[in-house]
């Protein structure tokens, strides 16, 4: 066998069998990063941009990886992989939507929902419709859970609520009722395997012609996802109509706070934003 | 760094390696003579390094080596023999689908993959499948002509079965 080159720093690694044992490695093992698909993780242990000493790789334990309906709810382990999501057969509308526009096939492959909300990319595909979707997340540690609300999750880029101990274990969805509709829109600088330059996930309930409420999610145009409050409250209470989709579209425009980067620059993400906003809107106006 | 012991199956044979964790399984497989599957990116963009893990197509680029650990890689060679090609490796090269041949690894991967699920796909599914294999040669036309017809020769050669 000829030498292998390394590509990666020296780490250790473990792959625990039960999520009981990645929470004890968790807690014992200071310093560890969680590895389940890698996509975004070697990248970044490859760029030096990280530097782990240690992986717990938590891709082979089954309990994470589920998708299944309960009391209600649908609950999805945080290790199921993108491309399990596109293929379930429970109904996850808007969630599965952006999974089919996230990174590539391959990529989805390994991929899981749980890295991508981990891993914190104001532009992460899956944020905007868990936001808009109300999502709740379970974090556990080996001392306890709690329960976190995804718009709560997020503190800025790369950064989330998650302490030292915690893992991400679950998704919690209750699916919209009859009546609801949801729409995702992704900018990229290609039409597959790319960053969001912009996403939004709109979603709205309509009783008798009027919008009862309203979700607008953006991402990559703050340090985190963000819910377009203003843009929100301008259409409950109202029908919809293409004047009231065009004001709406600019309130969010407003709201959104992007900076200048290697995707395009501020003044190009407002107007994708307006744009982005309009087009999900139109689209469930017709529906 | 401390070594694992690595066991997992390579195109249908029995392995068992010591490795260390900060080893990609492209690294690996390049090193133990697997050097059908390419270095391009080493990012996960790109696709060349594409290989089946468990039937898959999966980045071994993003994939460390211990994570193939219990599991069954294909390579591209695993497809299929100079002897007896795979439909697949026969349409790329009636089609003109390969210049270089640097992608062509990748998209055979791929290929084989996506046909499994979708044995009756439109081009534009087909041009879907391939979106994470990158090539800089042939403008992807004849790769998209040779995927749909090697989709069409497994369609009738199941029939016959």
């Amino acid at each position: 066998m000829r030498p292998t080159s390394v590509i990666l720093a020296d780490f250790d690694y473990s792959a625990p069998k039960s999520l009981q044992e990645a929470l004890r490695e968790k807690k014992e093992r200071k310093g560890a990063y969680v590895l389940a698909g890698g996509t975004d993780l070697v990248p970044k242990m490859r760029g030096q941009v990280v530097k782990p000493v240690h992986l717990i790789d938590i891709s082979g334990i089954k309990e994470l990886d589920y998708i299944e309906k309960q009391g209600g709810q649908v609950r999805i382990g945080a290790a199921t992989k993108i491309s399990r999501i596109i293929d379930s057969k429970i109904e996850l509308g808007i969630l599965q939507e952006a999974c089919k526009k996230l990174g590539n096939p391959l990529t989805r492959n390994k991929a899981t929902i749980g890295g991508n909300l981990c891993n914190a990319s104001p532009a992460a595909d899956t944020a905007t419709p868990l936001m808009v979707l109300d999502a709740q997340l379970v974090l556990k540690s080996i001392d306890g859970e709690r329960v976190v609300p995804v718009e709560n999750f997020f503190l800025g880029p790369g950064k989330t609520v998650l302490k030292e101990d915690d893992i991400l274990t679950e998704i919690r969805i209750t699916p919209p009722e009859n009546g609801a509709k949801a729409k995702f829109v992704k900018v990229g600088l290609r039409k597959a395997d790319a960053i969001s330059v912009v996403n939004c996930a709109v979603l709205l309930k309509i009783q008798k012609g009027i919008v009862k409420d309203a979700k607008i999610a953006l991402g990559s145009v703050a340090p985190t996802p963000i819910l377009a409050k203003e843009a929100q409250k301008a259409l409950i209470g109202n029908k919809l109509s293409e004047e009231l989709v065009e004001k709406c579209a600019q309130i969010a425009a407003k709201e959104a706070k992007p900076i200048d980067d290697v995707r395009g620059s501020a003044k190009y993400r407002v107007l994708l934003v307006e744009g982005c906003v309009k087009k999900a809107l139109r689209e469930l106006m017709e529906a | 760094m401390k070594k694992y012991t690595l066991e997992f199956k390579v195109n249908g044979k029995k392995y068992s390696v010591e490795v260390k964790p900060n080893v990609t399984l492209l690294r690996l497989l390049r090193s133990m003579g697997f050097t059908e599957v390419k270095s391009g990116c080493e990012k996960g963009d790109c696709g060349t390094c594409a290989v089946l893990m468990d039937g898959e197509p999966v980045n071994s680029c993003l994939t460390l080596a211990l994570q193939a650990q219990g599991k069954e890689i294909t390579t591209v060679k695993g497809l299929g023999t100079m002897e007896k090609l795979h439909p697949i490796q026969e349409a790329f090269v009636k089609y003109g689908a390969i210049q270089c041949g640097f992608c062509t690894p990748g998209m055979l991967i791929t290929a084989k993959a996506f046909l499994d699920k979708n044995p009756n796909p439109t081009r534009g599914e087909i041009r879907e499948a391939i979106s994470g294999n990158l090539c800089r040669c042939t403008g992807y036309q004849k790769i998209v002509d040779a995927i749909e017809a090697a989709a069409k020769k497994i369609r009738e050669a199941r029939q016959w079965k």
